[in-house]
């Protein structure tokens, strides 16, 4: 696929098409909502599907009860709080560290689903689909290492 | 074979008595011997003993194998000159064991035909070499049926005989334990052929060694009914196809093509941050001088996954194997020889990613992961090419990455160590790791020396994280993608024949003692087996981490009426067990207390030849994070955690 720079919901959809066709992605959908929303819906690390949203006006994109069921568990949302404050700064190597200038990260605990949500600066949407893939990589990452049993009861991977 | 294989005589109820007396700390029998074991405070019993048959069977002469032969001597000799290392057994198939045993191939008996089964499985994948499992016919087959589902799983070029009753007696059921084998071991294997035509059995003999010794190994399994392995050749004119194996088979691998080496350099020189995964293949290819050669020259970091690890030394500042916080870093993969794929998101790399795969297969390259280049090739050739290929290039800033991320695991470990320290009341698995490395690795011992059989279930999410491979062989992946913990200390018995026989890559490490880790768990399946290493003086410690518990309580800790199902009675002495087989037991439940018993475990190995369990007594609520931090550990792989892929 040819290389673009796409701004907007172009530049998102552009982004993660290629991850759909480089195959990282298993099965990719795009589904039209309101007011120029797109909720974009892929297999990626899991046998469950991610589901990531933009919203052209806002400039956001959001990766809705990406972690459901963390609320009860304190000490895990910390940790993958502190996930995404680490790749904001010198804790990670430059490579995976978020742009200030070109995208925020936060995550946010509602009804005790964790959601990732990445504010794009100015046109730099492909960039900000590609780290926040990235981050998503580091948070489940860091439930394969220390909480293993969170992926068995959440996300159907073995107990063993 | 071994130094010290002999025993001392038993010794007399008096004597037993005087070093019961003086053996404090260790178990009386660990001060005495396994000689006094069965001795009872004022009741004389027999020792046990190893029989004097075991000595006389070493010094026994060999029969000359030639014609007249019987099938299972022609079947024997086409072994023999294919290099099979060894057998492992039980009674049974009694005509093609003992027609292997007479060619000279070291013989393994032990206590169950899938332990030994598993035993051979392990040997292959610590030595390099061919080795035999067998088991008679009917239970003695379907016994071994876990065994081969491991080494199908684990990519392991096992070769699975077993006998089978008469093709008179098909169908009729006439007698016992007839079965049709082939089904039973379908997906299970490579290549299987139930053996009909006895003038046949040299061809099928070598239908076997091609698909052994060529592409992707995995078991072959054939069966011998009583009519092949009996029938009687009296010149090499009965058979047909009787030839020699440079007829029937090549030793001519298929090499990458020049234009694929071109792309790959290509990608090797436009990444940043490039990474090998080397996997099963680099080890039955022998390739890791090549892996090394490439790995020094373009500056590539590497991690290991596979049924084995060692293939290339964690003492390498390239080596990423305990640099899990490292790998979504790459940006450029290249997988060589890694035969069982894992799906996206089972490695830890991300999302942008490139991957090459080097493979013998064509037809496996690209399932799973999307790659961006293939390459048929074997890994020898390949990495031979590649390393000769790319230019001298540097990664420096990588490569720190990549000591930062290895302190960051270390530091890690080092947090867990003193946070297990301070649980004193029972032995925590994060002591049991870090003191088990520092004793491999970091005393005495020269740190290549020691191979492990590397299994359990909780406890190896922490041993793992200790264990390291700095030579080929040195690391048996137990539970490696069929998951079975049960296994352990019969892999135990493979790895130590292995060491002990000095074949394939163990042959520097002849003799040396063994590690074995494992759970309560997984010793329950396998315990028996300390009776086949003290028989054959195997010197292998087992180390078993005894929480009372299957590693899967907790997934009932909230539904009291399921809890039983993975609870065993608690303070279970396994070490008991094991001098009542012959062996050298050691009690711990405290922290302090498990060094120095590896510490005696270990004299008692390079001794007396004689295996040792260390029972550590820990606790299941250990798992228990909000209690007892750090709880359960997950795992990362590729890398020093890896046991899926």
């Amino acid at each position: 696929m040819r290389r673009t720079n796409g701004r907007g919901a172009e530049g998102v959809a552009l982004a993660l098409q290629r991850y759909a066709d480089r195959g990282v992605f298993r099965g990719f959908s795009v589904a039209a909502g309101r007011e120029g929303r797109q909720n974009f819906s892929f297999t990626w690390l899991t046998r469950r599907p991610t589901t990531l949203s933009f919203e052209p006006k806002a400039g956001v994109l959001e990766f809705k009860h990406l972690l459901p069921g963390v609320g009860s568990n304190r000490t895990l949302v910390s940790d993958l709080k502190a996930i995404v404050r680490e790749h904001t700064g010198p804790a990670v190597p430059a490579h995976r560290r978020i742009d200030a200038r070109r995208m925020r990260a936060a995550c946010s605990v509602q009804g005790g689903h964790l959601t990732l949500s990445l504010k794009v600066r100015g046109s730099h949407h492909e960039y900000a689909v590609q780290r926040g893939l990235n981050l998503v990589n580091q948070l489940f990452l860091l439930l394969h290492a220390s909480y293993p049993e969170y992926l068995v009861e959440h996300f159907g991977v073995s107990a063993e | 074979m071994s130094k010290g294989r002999d025993r001392k005589p038993g010794l007399s109820r008096r004597t037993f008595l005087q070093h019961a007396v003086a053996g404090a700390g260790a178990t009386a029998a660990a001060a005495v011997g396994a000689d006094a074991i069965a001795a009872e405070a004022d009741v004389a019993v027999p020792a046990i003993r190893i029989p004097p048959e075991f000595a006389a069977a070493r010094r026994a002469a060999l029969p000359t194998l030639d014609f007249p032969m019987t099938g299972a001597q022609v079947f024997a000799r086409a072994c023999k000159e294919e290099g099979v290392a060894a057998l492992f057994c039980c009674p049974g198939n009694y005509a093609v064991t003992h027609a292997i045993a007479s060619t000279g191939i070291p013989a393994f008996g032990g206590r169950h035909e899938g332990s030994m089964a598993h035993a051979a499985d392990a040997f292959i994948r610590s030595t390099g070499e061919l080795a035999v499992c067998s088991g008679t016919e009917g239970p003695g087959f379907t016994d071994m049926i876990c065994a081969i589902a491991c080494a199908n799983a684990a990519r392991t070029p096992l070769l699975v005989l077993a006998s089978n009753m008469s093709m008179y007696q098909e169908d009729t059921e006439a007698g016992i334990q007839l079965g049709y084998q082939q089904p039973t071991t379908e997906g299970l294997k490579k290549y299987g052929k139930r053996l009909i035509n006895p003038r046949r059995v040299h061809e099928y003999a070598g239908y076997a060694f091609r698909q052994l010794k060529s592409g992707v190994p995995k078991p072959v399994h054939l069966d011998f009914p009583a009519e092949v392995g009996s029938a009687k050749f009296n010149d090499a004119s009965d058979l047909a196809y009787y030839h020699d194996k440079t007829r029937y088979r090549t030793e001519s691998r298929p090499h990458p093509s020049p234009a694929d080496i071109t792309k790959a350099v290509t990608l090797i020189k436009t990444a940043r941050r490039p990474m090998i995964v080397s996997s099963n293949g680099v080890f039955y290819a022998k390739a890791w001088d090549a892996l090394k050669k490439l790995a020094d020259k373009a500056q590539i970091p590497v991690v290991e996954s596979g049924a084995m690890k060692g293939q290339f030394s964690d003492a390498s500042p390239l080596s990423a194997n305990a640099a899990p916080g490292a790998l979504a870093s790459a940006d450029l993969v290249i997988l060589v020889g890694q035969h069982c794929m894992p799906i996206v998101g089972e490695f830890a790399f991300g999302p942008d990613a490139k991957y090459i795969r080097i493979d013998q297969s064509a037809e496996d390259i690209g399932r799973n992961m999307p790659i961006d280049l293939g390459i048929v090739s074997c890994e020898k050739a390949a990495l031979e090419a590649l390393a000769d290929a790319v230019p001298k290039m540097s990664h420096d800033a990588w490569v720190a990455e990549i000591a930062a991320a290895r302190k960051k695991f270390e530091d890690q470990n080092l947090d867990y160590y003193k946070t297990g320290l301070t649980y004193t009341d029972a032995v925590h698995p994060a002591v049991i790791a870090k003191e088990l490395g520092d004793f491999l690795y970091g005393g005495s011992i020269p740190r290549e020396e020691t191979a492990i059989a590397s299994g359990g279930f909780g406890i190896a999410r922490y041993t793992r994280r200790a264990l390291r491979g700095y030579r080929p062989g040195q690391i048996m992946n137990g539970a490696y993608q069929y998951g079975a913990i049960g296994p352990d200390v019969a892999y135990a018995v493979g790895v130590a024949a292995g060491v002990q026989l000095g074949a394939g890559v163990q042959k520097a490490y002849q003799g040396h003692p063994i590690v074995c880790v494992t759970g309560d768990g997984g010793i329950g399946y396998t315990l028996m087996e300390i009776d086949t290493m003290a028989k054959h003086k195997l010197p292998v410690i087992v180390i078993v981490y005894n929480n009372n518990a299957w590693g899967t309580w907790t997934q009932a800790s909230r539904e009291p009426w399921a809890l039983p199902i993975h609870l065993f009675q608690e303070n279970l002495r396994y070490d008991k067990v094991a001098e009542a087989l012959g062996g050298h037991g050691e009690y711990v439940s405290r922290p302090a207390d498990f060094k120095p018993a590896l510490e005696r475990a270990y004299q008692v190995a390079v001794k007396e030849s004689r295996p040792s369990v260390i029972n550590c007594q820990g606790k299941k609520e250990f798992w228990d994070r909000e209690k007892f931090p750090p709880g359960t550990l997950g795992k990362i792989e590729p890398g020093v955690m890896s046991y899926y892929h």
